[in-house]
């Protein structure tokens, strides 16, 4: 508790000469992104973008197949924009909860994912796509697995944070974070079949664990368990093998082959895009021929309608959220500022990582979302949870909440992010 | 900054978060500059090659059917159109999926699904049973069937909106005709598929073809057209419209009248014709029986197009070509005494009249007003063999009518050389020759239009897709006999439908007719032999300014009677009498000329020495 009072103070210091350099003089842009207040604004308005071209990809990619199904074009879409208002409180809670907060909810809220994830296995559970992970309440469907990764991400950072000291220890590196924790998630998790929420679990953990400071060595020795583990699971499925034969196997001459559909579909909506895309709206492979065009493949109908410059633009907003992590975890003195950031980064890059690599061929078809863009409620309301405790994070960076608070109005704070010239005071 | 860094205690061999995520920052820096560039290559670079690949895989055509072209009445009246159906078909194995909702939220139901729910709903639209349905789907082997062949776009519009998986549908057009049977040997019928045959829909198929088009499009994953893709249309070019000179309501009538006439005389088969004198245009062309031309399935018999295709010996009525060569040869005038004997025989054969009479004394009018064999023996073999084949010939009997209708018989008429002893005889009254209704018909129009003979036609133009009319070249008139002989020959015709000539059935009141009757021989080809009769009627009225030739033909008539007057007569009137109403000709009061039928054999021959009386110079049974 003494570390933070002392940050705090830190902080008000930092905060008093701020708004003087920021507001009585030519703010440069190079300026205003070494100040405090620049990660958070950084995650806000990289996240702010890709939701706002996700929802508005998943309005074009959903119009066809839905009016199809329902005789409504906006159904999907409207649905996507109540789970986004939620979603935005949520994440507008969350930024507000204080550290203190987040650790004391980081037991119950693991407790509670495991248990919401067992519930999968009870007459709840949704069978969906070939996989089980998702309940039924009240009919609405949830995919608990979605909320376990904050839950994971929160728990881990609260455990890992202590032990800074002693990550060279692999005992108390992985105990209770891996072993029961991260274990008895992703056991449940694989036992639905969902190998992509796994694998984004286990790298989250494994990213936390490798910002901690655990040793690399052991990263050779989980990197091989890991590697069985993957090569265990695909070989036993015929689905998954097919996947990775047709990445690999050069045999994806034509849509028809099999297990090559998706593939050669995404391949065609991207080439159909080219440099400059066919413009919004206009994308042909979501009449029904490419499948998920709102969900998994958002992204090559982004490419489909605008072109080169809209998936680059994709690429770069992630990339900006990577390093608006990176800020946080570099200007933080919290151990557990860094470690929870460094999860949710994990989190959202390695998902954007599978789903971009599936999509350009780059990777075998895994299955997982493009986080923030693709259509699917539970997966953007606990993505937006987790921009919350990012926000959060970002709040606790020295001289940043006091920077926030500094100002007078929401409005003008928006405006601060601006690197523009502002009226005298 | 740098203080808070420096603070930092590392741990034994414990690296700092900062540099490990830094670390992570880099990897994920080189991974996206990957995909970077992988998006460069598939987006940029590749593009153009796979773009291709992929609009290729999408692309579909399907043809647009194209109308076929009307066929329309002088007055634009409809006889033949095409009409958008739409056919339904079925993939069998889809229809299990079909599913119906009703009502929202907690209160929706399933409310139709599988194959009996689909049936269900289809029965619902189109009134069928749903059981039929039902089995017609699971009955349909492989993937494609036809489950409706025929309903109208409104009704698919209807079953399309219900969203059946498997339920698709394709455009067709099917052929209609309003008139039904009355025209349909003339215009034939359209078999299935879309294969013209027999009548105009045969001859004229070139014209009323229209060009199929083609609409290629990318399709979607659900079959749809994908909007803003590439769509290329070429559109159908529907067939021309066929302008024919047949009248409708005139049509219709005689079909109807021909058809009752036939019935109640238990007769085999009737026609009636009616072309205007002066164009030489068909106005009405029906035969009895005829057949439903929306039937799909029809026999060649039924098809027949009798009004050209039946030949039969003419009788009587071939007596005018007899008598207008006599005329035009000088050989008789009007009132050349003519002495008739009670029989009489040629080449061994002997000749009798249709009714038993003693010796007649009648003028050249009165033996082809009475319609006499032996009168017209008397003098017709005065005419040279070949003058009198020429005269046949320039009649247009042996050659087809000109309309080019398929099928059409030319009839047979015999050259001198084949004749037989008894052959020149007999066809100076119609007999042991043979010739259409048309071609007999023509032979009145001749005479109706003051000697000059016009091919029949039955097109008067065709109309193009653009909306251009081009009329069809119309023949031109050839001179047979002098106008004095068509006079003469229309004078002598007025006294037969009189209610004192032969054929008082015949006449209408107001209207003078000239005509003739025939009761021919009929032979018989399934017996083998001539049975029964051929009873005619051919006429022109009105006589002193023809507008209308109408010919009635009644084959084998067992009932009433067998006798041209009596059986074709009242339906020759009633015929005629609409057609002229029909036109506005209004009714003559003036008195019919009188011309002379019998002469006195005591009367002194104009011309001759005294003493000389009509029955000295009379031309006689020697």
């Amino acid at each position: 508790m003494t570390t933070t009072s002392r940050n705090v103070a830190r902080a008000r210091k930092v905060s008093s000469s701020q708004p003087q350099t920021a507001g009585s003089s030519l703010a440069s842009a190079g300026e205003w992104l070494r100040s405090p207040v620049a990660p958070y604004y950084l995650v806000l308005i990289s996240v702010a973008s890709l939701v706002s071209i996700g929802l508005v990809m998943v309005l074009s990619a959903s119009t066809v197949q839905e009016y199809a199904a329902t005789g409504n074009s906006y159904g999907l879409f409207l649905q996507q924009l109540m789970f986004m208002s939620i979603g935005v409180v949520l994440a507008y809670v969350a930024s507000r909860l204080p550290i203190a907060w987040w650790k004391r909810l980081a037991i119950p809220g693991l407790v509670l994912a495991i248990g919401l994830q067992a519930l999968v296995f009870s007459p709840l559970g949704v069978d969906f796509q070939g996989n089980r992970n998702w309940i039924s309440l009240g009919g609405k469907t949830l995919q608990p697995s979605e909320f376990a990764k904050v839950a994971v991400i929160v728990f881990g950072a609260t455990i890992l944070a202590n032990r800074r000291k002693v990550m060279d220890r692999i005992g108390l590196a992985i105990f209770p974070f891996i072993v029961p924790g991260v274990a008895i998630i992703v056991g449940l998790v694989v036992a639905g079949r969902d190998l992509g929420t796994a694998m984004i679990l286990l790298a989250i953990a494994a990213g936390m664990l490798f910002v901690a400071g655990l040793p690399l060595r052991w990263y050779a020795l989980f990197g091989a368990l890991g590697a069985a583990g993957v090569a265990f699971l695909a070989l036993n499925s015929d689905n998954r093998m097919q996947r990775i034969d047709a990445w690999l196997g050069d045999i994806c001459s034509n849509p028809q082959v099999e297990g090559c559909f998706q593939k050669v579909h995404a391949e065609y909506a991207l080439a159909d895009g080219g440099w400059w895309g066919v413009g919004p709206g206009a994308s042909r492979e979501k009449w029904s021929l490419l499948p998920e065009p709102h969900n998994d493949f958002i992204l090559a109908i982004i490419g489909e309608e605008l072109g080169l410059p809209g998936t680059l633009l994709v690429l770069a907003l992630f990339s900006l959220f990577a390093y608006a992590c990176f800020r946080i975890i570099s200007s933080s003195t919290d151990p557990f500022v860094r470690l929870a950031t460094a999860g949710v980064m994990v989190w959202i890059v390695a998902q954007a990582m599978l789903n971009v690599g599936s999509v350009i061929g780059m990777l075998p078809i895994i299955g997982v979302p493009l986080p923030f863009v693709s259509s699917g409620g539970t997966a953007l309301i606990s993505a937006l949870i987790g921009l919350g405790l990012l926000l959060s994070m970002a709040r606790s960076v020295p001289g940043c909440d006091a920077a926030l608070k500094g100002r007078p109005s929401t409005l003008r704070r928006t405006f601060a992010a601006l690197p523009v010239r502002r009226s005298r005071s | 900054m740098a203080r808070t860094r420096s603070t930092v205690v590392h741990g034994r061999g414990v690296s700092h978060p900062q540099r490990r995520a830094r670390l992570l920052l880099v990897f994920v820096f080189m991974v996206f500059s990957l995909f970077a560039a992988q998006l460069f290559r598939l987006q940029g670079l590749d593009a153009a090659s796979v773009s291709e690949a992929a609009v290729n895989d999408r692309l579909t055509n399907v043809t647009i059917p194209a109308a076929r072209g009307s066929i329309v009445d002088a007055n634009g009246e409809i006889l033949a159109d095409d009409t958008e159906r739409a056919r339904v078909e079925v993939n069998p194995l889809n229809v299990p999926l079909y599913e119906r909702w009703e009502g929202t939220g907690a209160e929706r139901t399933l409310a139709a699904e599988g194959i009996v729910g689909a049936a269900a709903d289809i029965a619902e639209v189109t009134g069928a049973d749903p059981s039929d349905i039902a089995q017609k789907i699971t009955q349909t082997e492989g993937m494609y069937g036809i489950l409706l062949p025929s309903i109208s776009p409104e009704q698919w519009q209807e079953i399309n909106d219900l969203g059946i998986p498997g339920i698709t549908s394709t455009t067709i057009f099917q052929r209609s005709y309003p008139l039904g049977a009355a025209p349909a040997p003339l215009l034939g019928w359209i078999s299935d598929p879309d294969y013209p045959a027999g009548g105009l829909e045969l001859t004229r198929d070139e014209v009323l073809q229209g060009v199929a088009g083609e609409k290629l499009y990318e399709r979607g994953g659900a079959g749809e057209v994908i909007t803003t893709g590439d769509i290329t249309i070429t559109e159908a070019i529907p067939g021309d419209t066929v302008h024919l000179s047949i009248d409708s309501d005139l049509q219709w009538y005689a079909y109807n009248a021909v058809e009752e006439r036939v019935k109640e005389s238990g007769a085999l088969s009737g026609y009636a014709l009616v072309q205007e004198v002066d164009t030489g245009r068909i106005v009405a062309a029906a035969s009895y029986p005829s057949f439903d031309p929306t039937d799909e399935t029809q026999s060649a018999e039924g098809m027949r197009n009798a009004l050209v295709e039946d030949v039969f010996e003419p009788g009587s009525t071939g007596k005018l070509i007899t008598a207008a060569a006599a005329l035009e040869e000088g050989i008789v005038t009007a009132e050349t005494p003519i002495v008739v004997p009670v029989g009489m025989s040629r080449a061994g054969q002997n000749f009798k009249d249709a009714h038993d009479h003693p010796q007649q004394d009648l003028t050249f009018a009165g033996v082809l007003a009475t319609s006499s064999n032996m009168g017209t023996i008397l003098y017709g073999e005065m005419l040279d063999d070949d003058i009198f084949y020429d005269y046949l010939l320039k009649f247009g009997l042996g050659t087809t009518s000109g309309l080019g209708l398929p099928g059409e018989s030319t009839g047979v008429v015999p050259a001198p050389e084949s004749w037989s002893a008894t052959s020149k005889f007999t066809m100076m009254f119609g007999q042991g020759l043979s010739s259409n209704a048309l071609q007999q018909m023509s032979v009145y129009q001749t005479m109706a239009n003051d000697g000059v003979r016009i091919q029949p036609t039955l097109v008067s133009g065709v109309t193009d897709h653009d909306g251009v009319y081009q009329a069809e070249p119309q023949p031109e008139g050839e001179r047979i006999v002098s106008s004095e002989t068509a006079t003469t020959l229309t004078q002598i015709m007025e006294q037969v439908p009189t209610p004192s000539g032969t054929a008082p059935q015949a006449a209408i009141d107001g209207y003078h007719v000239a005509g003739k009757t025939s009761t021919a021989d009929r032979y018989d080809p399934e017996l083998g032999k001539y049975d029964r009769t051929t009873a005619s009627f051919i006429g022109y009225a009105p006589a002193d300014d023809p507008k209308y030739v109408v010919a009635v033909t009644v084959q084998r008539p067992t009932e009433i009677s067998q006798y041209g007057g009596t059986i074709a007569g009242p339906v020759f009137a009633d015929i005629m009498r609409y057609a002229l109403q029909e036109s506005g000709i209004a009714p003559t009061d003036e008195p019919q000329t009188e011309v002379p039928v019998e002469f006195d054999p005591d009367a002194a021959a104009p011309g001759e020495g005294s003493g000389v009386t009509l029955g000295d110079i009379a031309i006689r049974d020697e």
